[in-house]
């Protein structure tokens, strides 16, 4: 079940989103995040699908494996269409006992389904183009400016990589812990919400003892490597900004700043 | 027969860019008793083969009869056949997780709803098994022990539901020659005391040559022998090819025979090697 995850996995390839510089990507997805709150019609949302629709081609990742990716927020996504539709004052429509449907609430859970489906998407569609590494890399540019009054930007940085380079060990981790304690006939599908924490009692404790370990012994490994900190660090593969990422950024943003305004 | 695999597929994550086929169409049986060894390189597939056993695992194609029953197609997985099936994961002591021994050992048999007297004695005999005290480490926490008695004490966790069959996927990872012997030779133990049937996945050729009755190799996720130790490592130029080794004492004996010695070289443990020196050597002195 944890291996249907593929927000924060990377799809190699050499597409041209691929190859842009990843601080391009990642000014991309703010500039979409913040125009699409700015949407007034649901018809609007037709041109961030086109727009989603043209990243997903050009970057060549399959719509499928992509929309899987849907799958962990779908409980959410329930949660959210639902609380709208019953929740919004206004014109009745439907009525089921003390709950009543409106016309606002349709249209405020569809503009909130909406905006939660292509904010995933377009985020997983970051991660999914960009490697971990050169991710927290253009994190770290983009943040260093923000060192002078104080921000750990390189601290920050190197945390993300960290935890980006473990989730997909300690997924494995879990799966392999659930497997020999269902072979030892634990059993996580019945019995009743209390009874289903308790059993993953199980699972959670070698999790953590696990995690722990490797936590320390990389600490170790990276001491043992005179790694200490951003100062005087120099790169192997250093980042370039090329005319193309300029054409996108501000492509994007003006296009973004757009439709936030006018649509 | 005890098992009977009938073409069992398995590939993870079908659908996405990432899918692999592990194992393709993988049929064998196995008797009653047998202690039956698994080889192969790494990735070819033992761990994902071994995990339909006990039903872990589904093949997306092939059938499993197992102590007269037929699963994947009639009947689903079902804790019965986990009951029936202990298995022993790579690293197996890293599912421990209970404040003291005796009740992470008792975790499988209280799931599998023995009663409570019983599983007392379970515990006791299962740690008694594995050579470690029962009094003395019953109330320790599994933490605080060395790392090879922690394995001891995961082995004890699934002996402790009494499995019929054992399954066992690299045991002797990371111990120590002594520490691997002693494991292994418990395990001999227990199958001539309770008539337990074994299955041992193992990169060592000197362990498998040592203890098994029977040997399947494994390349590219398929069988590819399938037959009594002597006759798979007679193949020994197969078995180069596939990343795999032999026995060091048949390694020994072919350096010999290259050398000129006439000697056997199907020989596969210290003391017939050791029987088979000697009778050249003592055939050398009457010249
Ligand atoms: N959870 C998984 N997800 C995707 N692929 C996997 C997974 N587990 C194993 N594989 C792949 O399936 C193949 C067989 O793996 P398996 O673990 O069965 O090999 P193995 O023979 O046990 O190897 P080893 O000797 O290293 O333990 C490998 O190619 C591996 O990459
Ligand atoms: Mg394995």
């Amino acid at each position: 079940m944890f291996r249907d995850i593929t927000i924060g996995q990377y799809l190699p390839g050499e597409s041209f989103i691929h190859r842009l510089d990843p601080r391009t990507k990642i000014l991309s997805v703010l500039f979409f995040m913040v125009g699409i709150f700015g949407l007034k019609h649901l018809y609007s949302y037709l041109f961030v699908l086109a727009l989603t629709l043209t990243v997903i081609l050009v970057a060549r990742i399959p719509l499928g494996y992509l929309l899987k990716g849907l799958k962990p927020i779908f409980i959410i996504l329930i949660f959210t269409v639902g609380l709208h539709l019953f929740l919004t004052p206004g014109q009745i429509l439907v009525e089921i006992g003390p709950l009543s449907i409106t016309l606002e609430g349709i249209m405020k859970a569809s503009f909130m389904a909406l905006r939660l489906i292509f904010l995933v998407l377009f985020a997983s569609l970051l991660t999914l183009t960009t490697a971990p590494m050169s991710l927290t890399d253009g994190l770290e540019k983009l943040l260093a400016p923000f060192a002078k009054v104080g921000l750990p930007a390189h601290e920050l940085a190197m945390m993300m990589s960290i935890a980006l380079r473990f989730i997909p060990t300690l997924i494995d981790e879990t799966d392999k812990i659930m497997k020999a304690q269902k072979a030892r006939g634990a059993d996580f599908e019945s019995g009743n919400i209390w009874q289903r924490a308790k059993s993953m009692i199980p699972i959670l404790v070698p999790l953590f003892v696990s995690a722990f370990r490797r936590a320390d012994e990389l600490a170790m490994a990276m001491e043992a490597r005179c790694y200490r900190g951003s100062e005087g660090r120099t790169r192997m593969k250093q980042l370039v900004y090329r005319k193309t990422d300029l054409i996108v950024t501000l492509g994007m943003g003006s296009a973004m700043v757009a439709a936030f305004f006018f649509l | 027969m005890l098992i009977e695999l009938k073409d069992i597929c398995y590939t993870y994550k079908p659908g996405t860019p990432y899918e692999t086929s592990a194992i393709q169409d993988i049929s064998f049986n196995v008797e009653e008793g047998e202690f039956i060894g698994i080889i192969g390189h790494t990735g070819c597939g033992k761990s994902t083969l071994v995990q339909h056993l006990n039903g872990l695992l589904i093949p997306s194609k092939g059938e499993m009869q197992l102590d007269g029953i037929r699963y994947f197609t009639q009947q689903k997985p079902n804790k019965d056949l986990r009951k029936k099936v202990g298995m022993v994961f790579q690293y197996p002591e890293d599912q421990l997780f209970e404040e003291t021994i005796f009740d992470d050992v008792a975790f499988a048999p209280k799931n599998f709803n023995l009663g409570d007297g019983l599983v007392e004695e379970q515990v006791r005999n299962a740690l008694e098994d594995v050579g470690l005290s029962y009094e003395k480490y019953k109330d320790r926490s599994p933490f605080s022990i060395s790392g090879g008695q922690m394995r001891k004490v995961a082995i004890a966790g699934v002996l402790a539901a009494q499995p019929k069959i054992l399954v066992l996927d690299e045991p002797t990872a990371g111990l120590d020659p002594k520490g691997r012997e002693e494991i292994l030779s418990r395990i001999d133990l227990l199958r001539e005391k309770r008539n337990i049937t074994i299955i041992l996945v193992s990169h060592s050729m000197d362990d498998i040559a040592a203890h098994a009755d029977r040997v399947l190799v494994m390349n590219q996720g398929k069988i590819v022998i399938d037959d009594v130790p002597r006759k798979v490592f007679k193949e020994y130029k197969q078995l180069y090819d596939m990343g795999l080794d032999i026995p060091s004492v048949t390694k020994l004996m072919l350096k010999l025979k290259n050398k000129g010695f006439d000697v056997d070289t199907e020989i596969f443990t210290i003391e017939e090697a050791a029987q088979e020196i000697l009778k050249i050597k003592g055939g050398a002195s009457h010249v």
